[in-house]
């Protein structure tokens, strides 16, 4: 476990979401998927007068829509994004729920907003439970993704460059599978592999599924030894593990690998917001299967901008000086 | 730390290497030389082609600048006697897939993926250029023309030497990467022509007095990962080189999916256009007998006390012969029984002579007695047995081995042993990471038993080993490709087929373990089926052969297939290339899809019922057969 140090944890906690309102003046953005708890906004979005709701409708491998309106907003443009966000107002509070959004929706949309000097602030809520695999090969506890689409970069977050000296850092989630994948494409050198496990996790016991579920993979490249642990719901906790590894390895670039929670996924896509020539992200874009989770549990407010702020202003990552 | 523990610690890290990019720095010292490795030296295009674990990515790393010279010990004065430069470069997912999205067509992609290949092809010659300079100490005699053609190429500024024009290309290449990730907004303004830039400097290092005559070898490895589009981009590459460089190309099975240049009708063809160089096929039984005992040997040697000399691999993994194996697996009160039988069906001038036959004949005349009770009977089947008839030995010959399967059929323990090194040779079908997997797990549970390193291998741990290496493989399947979980699906329905056949042989094809498909007329299965076998042959689920028939490769349906015998071990059936079974694409998609409702169809169809009790170590897929 890492030491406790001065690193703040700009989060707000509520323990249901009932009990969260967005500030007055704001913007929220989201996607009702097919999860229970992407669809929270309905609990409270009523009684929001005063906060523009935008709900993104459908999305796909390049852009999206939202609600009411007909263009498509391209992942690699960001003119396009900035259309969707500049009216709202620079400075203006915009919350991205990450919740029903994939990965590659929200972190356009954070990175666009901080261009756009708007507050940014993350929202995610915590299921009550992961749906199990019926039929559990190993690392097949839980039956969450139907399949991979296979890895590709995040649009707008690819990194084409070569990298010398490079050290690889899964953020591990209940699936093997996913994390075999990703050291089969990456190929790593075993003693270069990171591998970061969520503790506290939602549920005390997710932390020995986590362990679980990755068994194989971890004992045949003896990462277990090299295992860090951080919160799984706090990507502050992951941003600021992967400063300390960045600072540890000054001339290796950290390939990140985002196969474990969305908090976890935010602190890497924080990291590469600020320090782009440190980090290449690694996605292997999953096809969730419907379903996937059952109920709602904490609601959690991430504080993005406080650590992204001045981040991103060339609206779009560059990795000059990448190791 | 005892000397044996030591010598086991070292030997399993060494093994327990097996992929190329574990080795690292050791990746040199323990290179052994495969047969094919000169024909990899002529100076024309050549594809390697192999699964995973067949050693590519090992000998392209061995054809590399880096890799001749630590062959040579770092030996600088080697360097001007080499007559190519392999610059390596494995094909990253991550890198590729950048280059694809609705944002632009696919011509457009293709002129910038096109650019960012003359960018990465430019860097190794501009990184080889450097490091031969500092190796030397003597500074390239670029002609400053030839430098002024390639930097137009790429519109570079700088007038400075080798080592600024490459922080240049890498200044491009960041450049272009804030491009691709804001395609939409800022699409590149400057693109460079396909290969210009690569032709114009690999012509100018080659025109310095120091590198004429030599030639550049790229060494493209695993090239399925590019797109389709992409590989056509290569093929056309490759097919219109120029001779200061060539092309060799480490490729898995029907990996290589487009054999088209950019002009469609202009196709790569072997041995016109490239030196076709299949592994499997290279390393034929005997030839991977001797490599994969060489590369052990290379292995064992240093790290175990008093292998100096090279280790007896068939004295450390000892067979069991047939006969030896059924008595080991015929339990006591079978063997009562079948004794009781054979007394009872001698006549008393036989009694004798019968009662002295090895448990094993005398279980094979009863199993043969009771599953042919219309032809034959069990006192005839000794009578003939002791006569020596010709039909006798002919039965035994063919159908001994189908018959041990059945000895242990539904109970617990090991029901099929899997020992001796010529069968371990025959479960890797040419896979040297399987074999170093099978001898490393093997190892590990003889020390745990209390063996010593240079000890026989017991039948049970070399099975055992065997079944741990099948599951460990099956285990891994789902993550190797974006088809895994359809491929494992396919691989535990089909081994659980070819289980039950095996445990059922009595009045049926002995030994059925393979199968093709059947050749009706097209259905709407086809397509997708023919994807699953792709991939399973791709990510070696399944192997397959073309028999004697002489058949395009990419033709699937023609081919014969089977399960890789890595798994034959887990899944308890012959590893031996035997018979087939007929299967509609239908049935095997069936097996995906359905799989309880897709094995018992199957089944039916070879006149089998599924059976509930699985072997011990596919309980835990209780499951999934459920």
């Amino acid at each position: 476990m890492r030491e406790l140090k001065r690193e703040p944890i700009l989060t707000d906690t509520f323990e249901s979401a009932s009990l969260f309102t967005p500030v007055p003046g704001s913007a929220y953005i989201y996607r009702v998927g097919n999860e229970d708890r992407s669809g929270h906004t309905g609990q409270w979005g009523q009684s929001c007068t005063d906060v523009q709701l935008i709900e993104v409708t459908t999305e796909s491998v390049s852009g999206f829509q939202v609600s009411g309106v007909e263009e498509e907003f391209f992942l690699r443009s960001a003119a396009s994004l900035s259309g969707l966000l500049a009216p709202l107002g620079t400075g203006r509070v915009l919350y991205v729920d990450i919740t029903g959004l994939s990965h590659p929706t929200w972190a356009a949309l954070i990175r666009a907003a901080i261009a756009a000097r708007m507050e940014v602030r993350a929202v995610y809520v915590e299921p009550y439970r992961y749906k199990r695999s019926p039929a559990p090969l190993e690392g097949q506890i839980y039956d969450l993704s139907a399949r991979i689409a296979g890895i590709a970069p995040m649009p707008g977050f690819a990194t084409i460059s070569t990298t010398e000296e490079s050290v690889f850092v899964p953020l591990l989630g209940f699936e093997g599978a996913r994390f075999r994948h990703v050291i089969e494409q990456v190929q790593p050198s075993h003693e270069r592999i990171v591998p970061v496990v969520g503790i506290p996790g939602f549920k005390p016991w997710y932390v020995f599924e986590t362990y679980m579920g990755n068994r194989a993979a971890l004992e045949e490249t003896s990462a277990w030894h090299h295992i860090e642990f951080v919160p799984a719901n706090c990507p502050f906790s992951c941003f600021y593990l992967l400063q300390e590894l960045a600072r540890r390895h000054p001339n290796s670039t950290l390939k990140v690998a985002m196969i474990g929670t969305k908090p976890h996924a935010l602190g890497a896509v924080m990291f590469a917001l600020t320090s782009p020539s440190r980090i290449e992200l690694i996605y292997d874009n999953p096809i969730r299967k419907d379903g996937r989770t059952d109920g709602l549990d904490r609601l959690l407010v991430y504080h993005v901008g406080a650590i992204t702020a001045g981040a991103g202003g060339s609206s779009m990552t560059t990795g000059a000086g990448r190791r | 730390m005892t000397s044996q523990n030591g010598s086991i610690d070292k030997l399993s890290t060494v093994l327990g290497l097996y992929k190329a990019e574990w080795l690292r720095e050791q990746l040199f010292d323990l290179f052994t030389v495969p047969g094919y490795f000169d024909e990899l030296k002529m100076n024309r295009p050549c594809v390697l082609i192999g699964g995973r674990g067949t050693g590519k990515t090992t000998v392209l790393q061995g054809l590399s600048y880096q890799g001749q010279f630590a062959f040579a010990k770092s030996d600088k004065n080697v360097i001007d006697a080499w007559q190519f430069f392999g610059l390596y470069l494995r094909v990253n997912t991550n890198r590729v897939t950048a280059f694809r999205g609705p944002e632009l067509s696919e011509e457009r992609w293709r002129a910038c993926f096109a650019h960012y290949l003359n960018l990465m092809f430019c860097t190794q010659l501009l990184e080889f250029a450097c490091w031969y300079e500092l190796q030397t100490g003597r500074e390239l005699s670029l002609a400053p023309n030839e430098l002024a053609m390639f930097r137009a190429t790429l519109g570079l500024k700088s007038e400075g030497r080798l080592a600024d024009l490459a922080q240049e290309v890498r200044l491009q290449v960041l450049v272009f990467e804030a491009s691709i990730n804001s395609i939409v907004d800022t699409p590149p303004t400057f693109l460079s022509m396909q290969g210009a830039p690569v032709d114009a400097l690999a012509s100018a290092l080659l025109g310095t007095k120091e590198l004429a005559g030599k030639q550049f070898f790229f060494l493209i490895d695993e090239f399925e990962n590019f797109e389709d589009y992409q590989q056509r981009i290569l093929n056309t590459i490759i097919k219109h080189a120029p001779s200061a460089y060539t092309f060799k190309v480490g490729v898995r099975e029907l990996g290589w999916r487009e054999r088209s240049t950019l002009n469609e009708n202009e196709q790569l063809t072997s041995p016109a256009d490239y030196a076709r160089i299949s592994i499997s096929e290279r390393l034929t039984d005997s030839r991977f007998k001797t490599f994969a005992e060489n590369v052990l040997s290379v292995r064992y040697q240093g790290t175990v006390e008093g292998s100096a000399v090279a280790a007896d691999f068939p004295s450390l993994f000892p067979k069991l012969e047939d006969l030896d194996e059924a008595a080991r697996l015929i339990d006591k009160s079978q063997e009562a029984k079948v004794r009781k039988a054979i007394e009872e069906a001698s006549s008393p001038a036989q009694l004798e002579a019968a009662k002295a036959l090895p448990i094993g004949v005398q279980y094979f005349l009863d199993y043969w007695a009771s599953s042919h009770k219309d032809t034959t009977t069990l006192s005839a089947e000794i009578d003939g047995w002791l006569k020596d008839t010709a039909p006798s030995k002919d039965r035994f010959n063919n159908h001994f081995h189908a018959s041990l399967f059945a000895i242990r059929n539904g109970k617990r323990g090991i029901r099929k042993y899997y020992s001796g090194w010529d069968v371990y040779l025959a479960l890797c079908e040419g896979n040297i990471r399987y074999l170093l997997e099978l001898v490393h797990s093997a190892l590990l549970l003889h020390d745990e038993e209390g063996g010593e390193p240079l000890s026989p291998i017991s039948a049970e741990v070399q099975t055992q080993a065997a079944q741990a290496v099948g599951r460990k493989n099956l285990s891994e399947l789902e993550g190797l490709s974006v088809d895994g979980a359809r491929l494992t699906k396919l691989l535990l329905s089909l081994g659980r087929v070819f289980g039950v056949l095996a445990a059922s042989p009595a009045g049926h094809t002995p030994e059925a373990n393979q199968f093709h498909l059947r050749e009706e007329q097209e259905s709407d299965s086809d397509g997708k089926a023919m994807d699953l076998l792709k991939h399973s042959v791709m990510h070696l689920a399944l192997v397959r052969y073309a028999g004697s028939k002489l058949l395009d490769e990419r033709d699937t349906k023609a081919y014969d297939y089977m399960i890789h015998p890595i798994f034959a071990p887990f899944f308890v059936f012959s590893h031996r290339k035997k018979r087939k079974i007929l299967l509609s694409t239908a049935n095997l998609l069936s097996l995906v899809d359905k799989p309880r409702e897709g094995i018992e169809a199957v089944l039916k169809l070879n006149h089998r019922e599924s059976e509930a009790d699985l072997p011990d170590q596919m309980q835990l897929f209780g499951d999934f057969y459920a």
